[in-house]
């Protein structure tokens, strides 16, 4: 109620003297709505329609009763309050264009439950159906998604999209792979990888040709598929694990002098004005000289840890120099062992080594480090039968 | 239901009364007196007094009217 009566305004009336009671059976038949009618001593005070106020007037004047506004309410009222501050109904207009315009659309489309299948991917799939930053968030075709996006995603089952709010959230379902099954058919023999002294072997197809503790080299053939019997020869695929200690080497080597381009301070800024899915770019779209360092720094508002499409990204055109640094033997000599340790962890993981010898020289302008190790690995690879050795990685 | 509605068509007096708080006539004709502690309704019959502590008219039309406070005796007259 309060509200219906906010919209036309209303105004609360105190009269004074005179005959209230016959000023209130006039407006009441005169078919005047009033409410709150509040009588104290001398005066009574009740509400009506802002519109009703000067209707009023002959019926007081009859009654002989004197009337005055007390208070004002309404949207008439607060209008005339602010009718000389046109920014604020341009701002109210301007936030009523905006709210209409952007509510309805995508502001953050999420991925969630793809492991396997890559972010990008699953993105560029459910933009055809209209999954994308900017768009309606009403035309999206759900059920098209839902069909084509398993045939055009190869490792997702069932995909489909939750709209909730401005926010587009996309849940992936990815397959669960089908054990692999071993083709037997095709003949094959398992041969060394590299020199090495067995361990131990686990043959599960074909017949083992070497013992443990023998030592084999690269390309020896230890697990054949060609087994010969009282039958006659027969054809097999042969599989297995063949672990074996084996002999690793690491060499790395770091100049005394290195030269490198560091960028001098100065150089060209090209702003980008990110709203939605326009990239307004804040700049004259003038040539760049070549060989420039790019840097790209980005600021986007971000609401519960979601980005929104509203943000600058500064993309930097640096110039640079040519920088020569000097290490001394001792810096050289880190350098190449922090750069040993990487390639350690890269070439073994979490495998089973042990570092044999270590040594390091200036060679030239080079300082050269070289490590040996003792490895446990699995030296077997198959290859077809009677076939060469792969190259070794 | 229905027999109110005919009630009220014949501009016979209608009241509704809410514990002590409040009480919707309709079938009112004007108002004969209206204080603090006493309003005087007409009605096709007579009048309608209501007495009380604090009394407020929340809504007044042609035909009805809200009479709130806190209502000690209620009085027909013919």
């Amino acid at each position: 109620m309060r509200v219906l009566q906010w919209f036309p305004g209303w105004v609360r009336v105190e009269a004074e003297g005179g005959y209230p009671e016959r000023l209130l059976n006039e407006l009441t038949m005169a078919g005047v709505p009033v409410w709150r009618v509040h009588r104290r001593q001398e005066w009574v005070r009740f509400s009506c329609l802002a519109k009703d106020y000067r209707r009023m007037r002959p019926f007081a004047r009859r009654a002989c009763v004197r009337m005055r506004t007390r208070q004002k309410h309404g949207l008439p009222f607060w209008a005339h309050r602010y009718r000389h501050r046109r920014g604020l109904a341009v701002a109210v207009v301007i936030y009523g264009l905006l709210l209409a315009l952007l509510a309805p659309r995508i502001w953050v489309v999420q991925v969630a439950g793809n492991a396997e299948t890559s972010s990008q991917a699953i993105l560029d799939e459910v933009s055809k159906v209209g999954v994308r930053v900017g768009a309606p968030m009403e035309r999206i075709d759900i059920k098209a998604l839902q069909i084509s996006g398993p045939d055009s995603l190869s490792g997702v089952s069932f995909i489909t999209v939750n709209p909730r709010g401005c926010v587009a959230r996309v849940e992936v379902t990815e397959r669960v792979p089908a054990p692999e099954i071993l083709d037997l058919s095709a003949p094959s023999d398992v041969v060394a990888l590299r020199d090495g002294r067995i361990l131990w072997m686990e043959v599960r197809s074909g017949q083992r040709l070497v013992m443990n503790g023998e030592a084999v080299t690269a390309g020896t053939r230890l697990i054949t598929g060609r087994v010969t019997s009282d039958m006659g020869e027969k054809l097999y695929r042969a599989y297995g694990t063949v672990w074996a200690e084996t002999q690793r080497q690491i060499t790395v080597s770091v100049p005394l002098l290195e030269v490198t381009q560091e960028p001098t301070g100065q150089g060209i800024l090209r702003p980008t004005w990110t709203f939605l899915c326009w990239d307004i770019p804040l700049y004259s779209d003038g040539p760049l000289p070549e060989g420039l360092l790019h840097r790209r720094q980005t600021w986007f508002l971000t609401v519960k840890g979601m980005r929104l499409p509203l943000g600058v990204a500064r993309d930097w055109y640096l110039y640079t120099r040519q920088v020569k640094t000097a290490r001394t033997p001792a810096q050289t000599a880190a350098l190449a062992a922090e750069q040993l340790r990487r390639e350690e962890q890269e070439l073994f993981g979490e495998g089973v080594y042990t570092e044999l010898s270590r040594s390091g020289a200036l060679q030239g302008d080079a300082y050269v480090l070289t490590a040996v190790y003792r490895c446990e690995e699995d030296i077997g690879v198959e290859v077809p039968l009677d076939g060469a050795l792969p190259a070794s990685p | 239901m229905g027999e109110k509605r005919q009630n009220s068509r014949r501009g016979e007096l209608l009241a509704e009364l809410e514990g002590n708080r409040r009480i919707i006539l309709s079938g009112c004709r004007g108002i004969d007196l209206y204080t603090e502690e006493c309003v005087r309704l007409r009605t096709a019959t007579g009048t309608i007094t209501v007495y009380g502590q604090r009394l407020e008219m929340g809504c007044m039309t042609v035909d009805g009217a809200t009479i709130t406070g806190r209502l000690q005796r209620i009085e027909l007259t013919e």
